[in-house]
């Protein structure tokens, strides 16, 4: 199937050229087809959900540029009603009775949201999450996960589709199955950086149920200009990528100086820790996370224990997998007496310093380019420390709260990092970084 | 990282590693472990620790009562429930 | 070998706010169980703490009752531990920068006075209720009271007698109630007090092991849990099984009267505190403060000194009227309604405690309007009736919240204070009764009496006294 662009779409739903539903129809026959990358697919909600729309339209309500258009959310957004599973066993037939704000914004803004796609436990892995295949496969158009470490960064640009991560904070994390709570936040994928602007323009907004809900908006984009900008290139990322890394950020650097910015070097040395102090601090933070799955509330409960304690590891150990567990063994160990001094107080420590290291490096430019992969990516990578080292470059946006923008491109994919709040200046800059290139 | 540390882990998560995986959770963890010295080694002297991202301060909400509507709904959700109360083996105390 | 105990205070009050710490559940007591919860206090995933600005306000009240220094940089930590009544497996607390520290409240004793220092305060929630069910062998799970908010108030191991906890705690429920924090009703768990006690040689400075004992729900029992801990700890020392005191948490049993160490896996915890990103810090001004402090009632304390000092009332009616918020209120209204300080006193301390003994009632419950009585109390002052009138009005206004004066007015209660009315009547009450007159003239002086009697009866009892005995006085001589 031919891709479709998603704003055009929608411009041409709007006009009443075609019916929400004819628009959706082609998405729909595709899932239903092989519903292989989704948690759950349920055409009626989804036949509502048009209708709804689509009467809304008709009564002249203005809608937004993702009305009609056919989304989907992972398994760690809770929808109302509907099991989130966060691809977990242990939350398994888990049905919130509530909706997570940004998914409330999506039906508000009119998108027709198809279903909810699998992810690989709690979201937090990052490369070998299917997800974003659902946009490379054409079944929807736009999609929203979770990125914490770069866990949907990375996949969505092995997959050749574009993910945008906010700025922390502009989107709710209200309904959002937490891993890192200082770090996770709802992010967009698409196969263009248009819709994933709109999409992260549908979402994001403040929530007085979160209380790190950012009050100020984002930054509009309208006036925005490459000419003039500055973008820095990070040496430390470099000498961590190969030929391709390297050679996609030298093709980045000169579409971009073609287009009026101009590229320097930046070197940030204090980056060469931060996969470690992301691995500390997000597993500790996930440990209190994930203790309140019990086997007593909702979820996974073993069939047979002898008594509270029993129940509670049973429950546990047969309900998380095993990297969940190491994380999270490896979290609560972080935060015990004899380890949080040397290890969790220290990489506290150390996030400060690496923010306060890249605040300074942002004075003297508008955005950050880095390639996506180290040069030792191991895309088949099982363990725990294998797949965290493949998303080390992302690290960087999730310990600063910075907006991360990431491209596929012939040569791997680039990672673009910008200032507080200006996320959506961050598609131009990747349309120009990729202007030679299809795709995007 | 030994099999003390191993299972202190697991005591602290309230999860268990199989038999059969226990040497491969040792050696992965071992080599986490390993990639993570250099945060124990580094000095940090001067340097604040950084708990929140943002500069946010005094996020309140007024004391007025908001029902949550679909308090049911939270109960149904569990694997066993009894006369309105979710129900856990026997403790003491 | 003589002992001395040490003992420091745990104490945590449940806040008179209407809504928990971080959700708007409502924190009324009583529904059925898990109809006061939401998915946030219920434990699920996706959901996120938003703090309740009410309890910062009774943080800082209780901050400067205490006279502590407030930590105007506060923030929030998550306390991990796993138990079904935690319904996030960690109880969000204060471990590193708790609302206020280094306060202190003053105690009198029969030993005398003393200083007990605080060593902090700090806001947290609450976990949930546990009922064990004999049929099905389990534990049920209630979250209504999951997110309550507490404040915990921690003191310095500064008690060395049952005395001095128990007028501690009496101390602190006085000052939290007044300023409206808490009710601090320990029978209804509003105000628990879990007790860290030691004991040493007299003369030591080094502390013995500690037990810390819990479950004790009210004064009495707090008592005789120190007497026995005491004792078993002595016991244990002096009978040379030191090495079977453990630091360990005990729980008293108020029927079997001892404590036993508890099975749950609260001793040696690693309760791995970390601050709570979900929470941002909370910065307290001293513009806030300020506010804070305009805006407390005046205290126990200050009222005791003000009734004494510069009303001049006795130590014991002082004591009676400051210790029940009621009837200081009573009180200060009348006063500044205009009545004699010690009038208004007398009035409270004696007839509204009647009224309150005969209703049934503790003088802390007596809903009496505040405007009636010190009408009443003026009607008596302007000699409209007479003190006997007054009791009858009184308990009527109690009942029925009549307005003094519209039924003194419309029962036609008002004393004859007429001097020729009064006249006559002594005129007529003295020719009636001549013999009498005879009587007294000759040396009776009890005869008086009865003719006060009989001219009270004609007056139907409504007739200014004082002028009778003038006019009687005048008439018979």
């Amino acid at each position: 199937m031919t891709k479709q662009n998603a704003l055009a779409l929608s411009a041409a739903i709007r006009a009443g050229e075609i019916s929400v539903a004819d628009a959706a129809a082609p998405y729909i026959d595709s899932i239903q087809a092989d519903q292989s990358l989704f948690a759950s697919f349920d055409r009626e909600a989804v036949a509502a959900q048009i209708a709804n729309v689509q009467k809304r339209l008709d009564g002249g309500e203005s809608l937004s540029p993702l009305a009609g258009v056919p989304v989907a959310v992972t398994e760690t957004i809770c929808t109302l009603g509907e099991e989130t599973a966060a691809g977990s066993k242990m939350l398994g037939g888990f049905c919130p009775p509530f909706e997570a704000t940004a998914a409330a914004k999506l039906r508000e803004a009119g998108a027709i949201v198809l279903g909810k796609l699998k992810t690989d436990e709690f979201g937090c892995d990052g490369l070998g999450c299917t997800a974003p295949l659902a946009v490379q496969k054409g079944q929807v158009l736009v999609g929203f996960g979770c990125d914490t470490g770069g866990s949907l960064r990375a996949p969505a640009v092995q997959s050749g589709v574009c993910c945008l991560k906010p700025t922390y904070g502009a989107v709710s994390r209200a309904g959002l199955i937490a891993y890192a709570s200082s770090m996770d936040q709802l992010s967009v994928f698409s196969g263009d950086l248009a819709a994933c602007e709109a999409g992260l323009t549908a979402v994001a907004g403040y929530d007085p149920a979160d209380s790190t809900s950012l009050e100020a908006a984002l930054s509009p984009s309208d006036d925005f200009s490459i000419q003039g900008k500055r973008v820095g290139i990070l040496k430390e990322a470099l000498e961590e990528t190969d030929e391709r890394g390297k050679a996609a950020v030298e093709a980045a650097a000169d579409a971009l100086t073609a287009a009026g910015a101009t590229v320097v070097e930046q070197s940030i040395p204090q980056v060469k820790k931060a996969l470690a102090v992301y691995l500390i601090l997000a597993t500790a933070e996930a440990s209190g996370n994930m203790a309140r799955f019990d086997g007593i509330k909702y979820g996974y409960q073993t069939p047979h224990y002898e008594n509270l304690f029993d129940l509670y590891i049973k429950s546990r150990s047969e309900g998380f997998g095993r990297k969940m567990k190491e994380r999270l063994g490896l979290g609560s160990l972080m935060l015990s007496e004899g380890y949080y001094e040397p290890y969790y107080d220290k990489a506290l420590r150390l996030r400060g310093q690496i923010t306060e290291a890249i605040r300074k490096a942002f004075e003297e430019m508008d955005c950050l380019l880095t390639p996506v992969f180290p040069a030792d990516v191991d895309f088949a990578a099982a363990t725990l420390l294998g797949g965290e080292r493949n998303n080390r470059l992302l690290t960087i946006a999730s310990l600063t709260g910075r907006p991360s923008l990431v491209i596929p491109c012939e040569d791997g994919g680039i990672q673009l990092v910008g200032k507080y709040l200006q996320d959506l200046s961050l598609p131009a800059f990747g349309r120009a970084a990729v202007s030679e290139r299809s795709g995007a | 990282m030994n099999n003390e540390v191993l299972v202190k882990m697991e005591e602290l998560a309230l999860v268990r590693f199989g038999e059969g995986e226990r040497e491969s959770v040792l050696a992965e963890l071992s080599d986490v472990m390993d990639c993570l010295d250099c945060v124990r080694q580094a000095d940090v002297s001067g340097a604040e620790p950084m708990i929140y991202v943002q500069t946010k301060e005094n996020v309140f909400r007024e004391d007025e009562v908001h029902e949550f509507p679909k308090i049911d709904d939270i109960l149904t959700n569990a694997p066993d429930e009894l006369e309105h109360q979710f129900v856990a083996p026997p403790t003491f105390d | 070998m003589e002992y001395e105990v040490v003992m420091g205070l745990e104490v945590h009050t449940e806040l008179a706010t209407k809504t928990k710490i971080f959700c708007s559940c409502s924190t009324e007591f009583g529904g059925g169980p898990n109809t006061h919860i939401c998915p946030g206090c219920a434990g699920m995933p996706g959901t996120l703490p938003v703090m309740n600005k009410k309890v910062v306000e009774f943080g800082i009240a209780a901050a400067l009752v205490t006279n502590s220094k407030i930590n105007q940089y506060t923030t929030f930590d998550k306390k991990n531990y796993f138990y079904p009544d935690l319904a996030c497996s960690y109880q969000i607390t204060q471990l590193f920068h708790p609302i206020c520290v280094d306060g202190s409240v003053e105690i009198e004793t029969s030993q005398g006075k003393k200083t007990i220092g605080l060593k902090q305060i700090h806001m947290e929630e609450d976990a949930g209720k546990l009922k064990h069910d004999p049929f099905t062998d389990s534990s049920l799970v209630d979250y209504n009271r999951s997110s309550m908010p507490l404040l915990e108030i921690v003191s310095k191991p500064d008690f060395r007698s049952a005395e001095e906890v128990v007028a501690y705690l009496e101390k602190l429920r006085s000052m939290l109630k007044a300023i409206g924090v808490s009710d601090c009703k320990m029978q209804e768990g509003s105000m628990r007090a879990d007790i860290n006690l030691s004991v040493r040689p007299m003369g030591s400075t080094e502390l013995g092991v500690r037990a810390e004992m819990k479950n004790m729900n009210s004064l009495k029992s707090i008592t005789r849990a120190i007497e026995y801990e005491t004792a078993r700890h002595i016991d244990l020392i002096e009978s040379g099984n030191a090495h079977k005191l453990k630091q360990e948490t005990r729980r008293w049993d108020d029927e079997k009267g001892k404590t036993y160490a508890m099975r749950s896996k609260e001793n040696a915890q690693d309760y791995r505190y970390f601050p709570n990103p979900d929470l941002p810090p909370i910065v307290i001004s001293d513009e806030w403060i300020e506010r804070v402090r305009q805006s407390l009632p005046e205290l126990p304390e200050a009222k005791f000194a003000r009734y004494t000092q510069t009303l001049g009332f006795s130590e014991a009616d002082s004591r009676l009227l400051t210790g029940i918020k009621v009837l200081s209120d009573l009180c200060d209204y009348c006063i500044e309604a205009g009545i004699a300080p010690q009038t208004a006193a007398n009035w409270i301390t004696g007839e509204v405690m009647n009224l309150a003994r005969n209703a049934g009632k503790q003088a802390d419950d007596l809903i009496l309007r505040k405007e009636s009585l010190a009408k009443l109390i003026g009607l008596v002052e302007k000699n409209v009736i007479n003190r006997n009138t007054a009791k009858k009005v009184l308990a009527e206004v109690y009942q029925k919240d009549v307005d003094p004066e519209e039924y003194v007015k419309q029962n036609g209660l008002a004393m004859v204070s007429d001097k020729g009315a009064i006249e006559q009547m002594v005129k007529d009450v003295l020719a009636a009764n001549e013999k009498v007159v005879e009587d007294y003239r000759g040396g009776k002086t009890q005869a008086r009496g009865f003719l006060f009697g009989q001219i009270m009866k004609q007056a139907k009892g409504k007739a200014d006294t004082k002028l009778i005995n003038e006019i009687l006085n005048e008439q018979l001589g």
